[in-house]
């Protein structure tokens, strides 16, 4: 029923009950209203019968015809009063009322007759119908005083009667409109509360969420238009728990992407995905395995945590379950049920070792290539994996791939790196008439190629050419420019009377047709004659060369010239000067003047002579040992250039030449 | 003091209190107390023979036990020498104590009674209608209703009652006086005047006249100012007042126990049923029909006595008190 029709019958009540209790009081005050007439009756009777005696005894003393006259007329009249009693329930006392006023009627005519006939014998029956006249008055009056009672008792009771009905109905129609409206105001309450409860689950994003109102009323049809509106809200709109789910997501990818991105070493990032799947998938085991496409084998290399197959295990892939091949071809994640009994029964028995029930195989995929896989699982318990897992899994498996990738791409550069530096500052392992140490550090990270060089290599009996560069960049690009540079130098120094300017020109001009204007590289080369100990050098924006003395004097050799790479056509200024026995010869790459202290100074060529000058420089060795040391501590372990330094020490005699004696720099912020 | 003890003087006392409280709702069986109604067979008595029969006079704790006259005035008589607590007469025996300087005390009237008393003649003494009672013997009790009936019927007829003989007899000599022949009609009620009619069949010639005489019917007692009688006639009033309402709602059984303690016909009382009005009254009307039918016993010879004076409502006050509507002088009441 609805609400609106129990509102309607809610009034009815009432109302029906009013008619009911009005019809009831209609009938009540018409019983009154003739209760009341006949007790206006009865007084008019009691005054008429008053009327009655005064007229009778008016004739006893008069005898006269009006008397006898009046008493006709009021015994008649009350005789006719007394008819409004003839529909009472009780006519009892009205009957004795009109049966004495007849008796009464019957002796005034008596009297009438007797007076008119005369006589003691007529006088003595006027006296006893008197008598019996009065009696009888007496008694009429005795039971109108009878009537009156009853009939006032009957108003009474009537009255109360209508107020208490009128009290009862008031009473029974307020309870009944009351209990009607609290029934009422439950359901509706219920049902508003119901669908309050369930507006706001759906509110809070729960569109799943349905009333399902078991009613007739309006609120059942509200609660039914509300499922169809939720339905098609689902249809339509994302819900907020789909929407934190895809905010989870989000925000795991990005910790993953953080995570994986933090480290370029390629076992590093393996285990880091371990991690990263573990806490993702909320999965107690994850493995990691790499799969060689070519040999189609599968190594497990990284284990978090749990039993399982122990890392470095290969497997090819006609040894595992179909899921694997099916992840390769289909590059996608598939879930593989160990439990299955038509997989091959070495599968079974080896998934049944290693706890494998259910097992989620993610491939990690690389512009189309099947990298390896990660396995996500929980030891020994077939728990199911929801769409949203393994999508989350499948795109931490994307930038899983990519990490993966680069560190393999990064490793496989650093190796070409580490050997192309190998070659570039290789040096021999003596010469003649000279003692050399060198030292390098690259400040990038990368394949540790970095744009410094320098070189040192025998002209002819005399002469030696010493080589310092810096080429503007890092990387292979700098490498390659480096290499170049190198070899130029040593070609042209070989050429017959080729002075340092010249080959500096000559390199210049290679350099500048081989490469882009923007780079370029500064070099000082000098040509240092074993036996007389002259140096003869030009340099092409490089810093200053120092010439440590025996006695521990240290002169400069500032000339400077341009930039080599940057001009098609330069010239470069020549100097000369002797190294004297003994001394050395200190070159190095701005990276060493510029490095800073923790506070910003840079180290400075002032510091650099002062330090060389009081520090032991009985050999190349020593002079590069104590520099790096110095400039180390000023910057507190942190260079963030890159710093080649090259000591040459004129022995003089021919005596076997020590060997070249290499340094290597080690940095607090590589620790 | 130990929980023990305690409980005992509790039980003790719960003991004490149920046992005086048994002791004080244990009524004895009330002796019922005896009270003597003097009264003749009559309809109008029928709230005693129902008060007896339903055992209402057990109930309110009396044994009334009916002494029967033959006549009102007998019962009156048997009052006035102590002879019974209580009689039950009609007016005439009243106003004639009253007039000697009796002094009875009317508690209430219990019946008024219209056409009881009637004339029943012999139509071979020449009596067919009322005028033919001229020179006529009729029989009467002294001062009784159908002594008063009779004077009243031959004044209101235009007869001269001097012109009729009346014969004072007993009342157990009306019947036998007219059937016999001793007097040419009686003046009586039933079940006297129903008997003579039975004997004399067809020669019996009925003269009555409905509405001339009401008969009242009251219970009569001698004065005292004993509160265990006063309370005695209360109850006694009670049980009438019981009668009453059983004569109400039960009008065939009542009666039949009437007829039977009446000692009339049962069609006959049926069909004069209707006449009585059973009801207990003190009111105005009874010291008119006294002051009436002692004038009517006094003629000229003296002045007739006030009647307010034997009046006593105070039974009917205990028992029935909307029946007193009588107004009397304060120091009456």
């Amino acid at each position: 029923m609805t609400i609106s029709r129990k509102l309607y019958l809610a009034a009815l009540v009432p109302v029906v009950l009013a008619l009911v209790a009005l019809g009831g009081l209609a009938l009540s005050y018409a019983s009154v209203a003739q209760l009341q007439r006949e007790q206006a009756a009865v007084i008019q009777v009691r005054t008429d019968l008053n009327d009655l005696n005064e007229f009778a005894r008016a004739y006893l003393q008069h005898h006269d015809e009006g008397s006898r006259q009046q008493f006709a007329t009021k015994s008649e009249q009350i005789l006719q009063d007394l008819e409004v009693f003839s529909g009472s329930d009780d006519w009892s006392w009205a009957e004795r009322i009109g049966a004495d006023v007849g008796q009464m009627r019957t002796y005034f005519g008596d009297l009438v007759i007797n007076h008119e006939r005369g006589g003691p014998v007529a006088e003595e029956a006027e006296n006893r119908l008197s008598a019996l006249l009065f009696i009888r008055s007496a008694q009429a009056d005795e039971s109108a005083a009878r009537l009156m009672q009853q009939v006032t008792d009957a108003i009474a009771v009537r009255q109360r009667i209508i107020s208490g009905s009128v009290a009862a109905a008031t009473v029974l129609a307020a309870a009944i409109l009351i209990g009607v409206l609290l029934a009422l105001r439950s359901g509706v309450i219920r049902g508003l509360n119901e669908l309050v409860a369930g507006t706001e689950r759906v509110g809070s994003g729960d569109l799943d969420h349905r009333l399902d109102l078991a009613r007739s009323d309006e609120l059942g049809d509200l609660g039914r238009s509300f499922d169809q509106m939720s339905e098609r809200l689902k249809d339509v709109t994302v819900s907020r728990a789909e929407l934190e789910r895809a905010l989870d997501t989000t925000t795991l990818l990005l910790d993953a992407a953080r995570v994986l991105a933090a480290s370029l070493d390629l076992d590093q990032t393996l285990r880091s995905l371990a991690e990263v799947v573990t806490r993702a998938t909320a999965r107690t085991r994850v493995s990691v395995d790499l799969y060689d496409s070519e040999r189609r084998t599968m190594t497990v290399t990284a284990l978090n945590p749990g039993p399982g197959i122990p890392e470095g295990s290969t497997f090819t892939i006609d040894q595992l379950a179909p899921g694997f091949r099916e992840a390769i071809l289909e590059r996608r994640p598939q879930i593989i049920d160990y439990e299955d009994p038509t997989l091959r029964p070495d599968i079974r028995e080896r998934a049944r070792a290693n706890e494998h029930v259910l097992v989620a195989i993610v491939p990690l995929v690389r512009s189309n290539r099947v990298l390896g896989f990660f396995r996500i699982d929980d030891p020994g318990e077939p728990r199911e994996f929801t769409r949203t897992e393994l999508e989350l899994a499948n795109g931490i498996a994307a930038q899983a791939a990519a990490a993966i990738d680069n560190a393999r791409l990064y490793e496989s550069e650093r190796q070409i790196a580490a050997q192309l530096q190998e070659a570039l500052l290789a040096l021999p392992e003596r010469i003649e008439g000279v003692e050399f140490a060198h030292a390098y550090h690259s400040a990038t990270e990368t394949a540790r190629v970095g744009g410094d060089f320098y070189d040192i290599f025998e002209l002819d009996h005399e002469r030696v050419g010493v080589t310092i560069g810096d080429v503007a960049g890092k990387g292979m690009n700098a490498a390659v420019l480096t290499s170049l540079a190198k070899n130029t130098i040593r070609a042209h120094a070989s050429e017959e009377g080729k002075s340092p300017a010249a080959v500096l020109r000559l390199t210049n001009s290679v350099l500048y047709r081989s490469t882009s204007p923007e780079s370029f590289v500064t070099i000082f080369f000098g040509i240092l004659d074993r036996t007389d100990g002259s140096l003869v050098y030009a340099s092409g924006g490089h810093t200053t060369a120092l010439v440590i003395g025996a006695d521990g004097a240290v002169a400069s050799l500032p000339f400077s010239g341009p930039l080599l790479g940057a001009l098609p056509e330069a010239d470069f200024r020549q100097g000369e000067t002797c190294v004297e026995r003994d001394a050395v010869l200190l070159l190095y790459t701005d990276g060493l003047i510029e490095a800073r202290s923790p506070g910003g100074e840079f180290y400075g060529e002032d510091r650099l002579l002062a330090y060389v000058r009081s520090e032991d420089h009985t050999s190349a060795s020593a002079v590069v040992e104590a520099v790096i040391r110095d400039v180390l501590s000023f910057s507190a372990g942190r260079l963030n250039d890159d710093l080649g330094i090259l000591a040459v020490r004129r022995t003089g005699d021919s005596t076997e030449a020590p060997e070249q004696h290499k340094l290597e720099v080690t940095l607090d912020a590589r620790r | 003091m130990t929980g023990r003890p305690r409980g005992r003087l509790l039980a003790f006392v719960i003991a004490l209190v149920l046992g005086l409280s048994a002791c004080a709702t244990s009524e004895q069986p009330r002796r019922p107390e005896p009270l003597v109604l003097a009264a003749p067979p009559s309809p109008s008595l029928a709230p005693v023979y129902v008060a007896q029969a339903e055992g209402y006079f057990e109930d309110a704790g009396l044994d009334v036990q009916l002494l029967e006259q033959g006549v009102g005035v007998l019962a009156m008589s048997a009052l006035l020498a102590g002879e019974c607590d209580v009689a039950a007469v009609a007016d005439p025996p009243i106003a004639r104590a009253v007039i000697e300087g009796k002094t009875p005390r009317v508690i209430t009237t219990f019946d008024r009674v219209d056409g009881l008393t009637y004339i029943v003649a012999r139509k071979d003494r020449g009596i067919e209608t009322t005028h033919d009672l001229q020179g006529k013997r009729i029989g009467v009790v002294k001062d009784n209703i159908g002594h008063y009936f009779l004077h009243v019927y031959l004044v209101t007829s235009g007869i001269d009652p001097s012109r009729v003989e009346v014969v004072h007899l007993g009342s157990d000599e009306m019947v036998t006086a007219v059937t016999s022949g001793v007097v040419d009609g009686i003046s009586w009620a039933p079940p006297s005047t129903l008997r003579a009619q039975e004997v004399l069949g067809d020669n019996a010639t009925v003269l009555e006249r409905p509405g001339l005489y009401t008969v009242t019917w009251s219970f009569v007692t001698m004065p005292s100012d004993d509160p265990q009688r006063q309370d005695r006639y209360a109850r006694f009033l009670q049980a009438i007042d019981r009668a009453n309402s059983f004569i109400q709602e039960h009008p065939e059984e009542a009666q039949r126990i009437t007829a039977s303690r009446a000692d009339q016909p049962l069609a006959e009382l049926q069909r004069q049923w209707g006449n009585h009005q059973f009801d207990l009254l003190l009111d105005q009307t009874l010291i008119l029909t006294l002051q009436d039918v002692a004038s009517w016993m006094m003629g000229s010879e003296g002045d007739i006595p006030s009647f307010l004076w034997c009046v006593d409502t105070g039974p009917l006050r205990e028992a029935h008190p909307e029946g007193v509507t009588i107004v009397l002088p304060e120091d009456m009441q």
